[in-house]
């Protein structure tokens, strides 16, 4: 998991009055839950620049002067109109604290059925996972290359590759390869199954 | 065009639009959109203008989803009729949206045509809009 340096300030006096005058200032209101207590800071809007706008999950240290939190992303909140960052949520990573984080999905390859003219369409693009901060994978690499139109990828296809679970339901579909106008037969397909496909041939042949 | 198969009511208020969207401003379905800067009334018709303009450019490329759907029956008196007797008959329906709404979503097309297409959609549609991106896009 790439990880990203945060230089925070304590907050002492909380409630929206407050966490507006920090906006005006330019900083952004920030609380950190999953550990003993939990631990309200603001740090300087540049600061989410990269852990804002990117898939990737960041194990982020924030660093408050006095101590240091180790603590992933769980939450942020924009502005409806002006997209500007009001709020972050971060939740601790505790060692021996089992803790669920949206992972990133990255498919490999270029799908068999997509060649072939159909269209990739990708349900999810992140799963939840649970595990030790230690265990978190950075990715879930996806490989689609063998599929078909007509076939998809569940959340129960997928391959347990590290010491981690997915709470994502399994029948869930993650990626799936619909036909199109565009489609083309598939070579290898047909001579997988040219009894099939002669039998079609003469049933359109007889509509 | 876009209208309710059935109602509760025939005929409403005109109501107020204040503030900003409080729902309706996050991007759900696809990987662009656009969001109204505006509060109006956004007709059936101004909302199929869009969509058309926008799916042409596409070339039927790409998955569009519209976020607004136009409940609200607007009534008008017929011309040259005296005031009273009663509320005019429904003319056309609308969609309110207030400042931060997204209007429209696109997937399956690149930055560049998304932009253009909603570009061209937004030329429709009787209020300022801004293009955005979901936060977590990854230009391939």
């Amino acid at each position: 998991m790439k990880s990203l340096e945060i230089k925070g300030a304590l907050r002492t006096e909380l409630g929206t009055k407050h966490a507006i005058h920090l906006r005006r200032e330019g900083q952004v209101p920030c609380v950190v839950y999953g550990g003993e207590a939990p631990i309200h800071f603001s740090a300087d809007t540049a600061a989410f620049r990269t852990l804002a706008y990117t898939p990737d999950v960041y194990a982020v240290t924030i660093n408050l002067g006095s101590k240091s939190v180790k603590a992933v992303m769980m939450d942020l909140q924009f502005h409806p109109v002006t997209d500007a960052i009001l709020h972050v949520d971060f939740m601790e990573l505790v060692d021996g604290k089992a803790v669920q984080v949206d992972i990133p999905i990255s498919l490999m390859g270029v799908a068999r059925g997509v060649r072939n003219g159909g269209r990739m369409k990708q349900n999810l693009r992140k799963l939840s996972v649970k595990a030790l901060p230690m265990n978190l994978p950075a990715n879930i690499e996806i490989n689609i290359s063998d599929l078909r139109i007509g076939q998809s990828i569940k959340v129960e296809d997928l391959k347990k590759t590290g010491d981690f679970e997915f709470i994502n339901s399994g029948g869930a579909v993650i990626v799936s390869i619909a036909t199109s106008r565009k489609v083309v037969a598939d070579e290898e397909e047909d001579e997988d199954a040219p009894e099939a496909s002669s039998e079609a041939n003469e049933a359109a042949a007889e509509a | 065009m876009l209208q309710p198969r059935k109602t509760k009511h025939r005929k409403t208020f005109k109501g107020k639009m204040k503030g900003i969207s409080q729902r309706g401003h996050t991007i759900a379905f696809g990987s662009f959109a656009i969001k109204t800067m505006d509060e109006k009334f956004i007709t059936s018709r101004q909302i199929e203008a869009a969509r058309i303009a926008a799916t042409r450019f596409m070339k039927r490329e790409g998955q569009m989803w519209i976020r607004i759907f136009p409940d609200k029956p607007i009534t008008k008196k017929p011309a040259e009729v005296r005031m009273g007797k009663g509320k005019g008959a429904v003319e056309y329906w609308v969609a309110p949206v207030k400042p931060g709404r997204i209007l429209f979503e696109l997937e399956g097309v690149t930055l560049d045509v998304a932009q253009e297409a909603l570009r061209l959609a937004a030329q429709k549609l009787p209020v300022r809009t801004k293009f955005i991106v979901r936060r977590d896009f990854v230009q391939a």
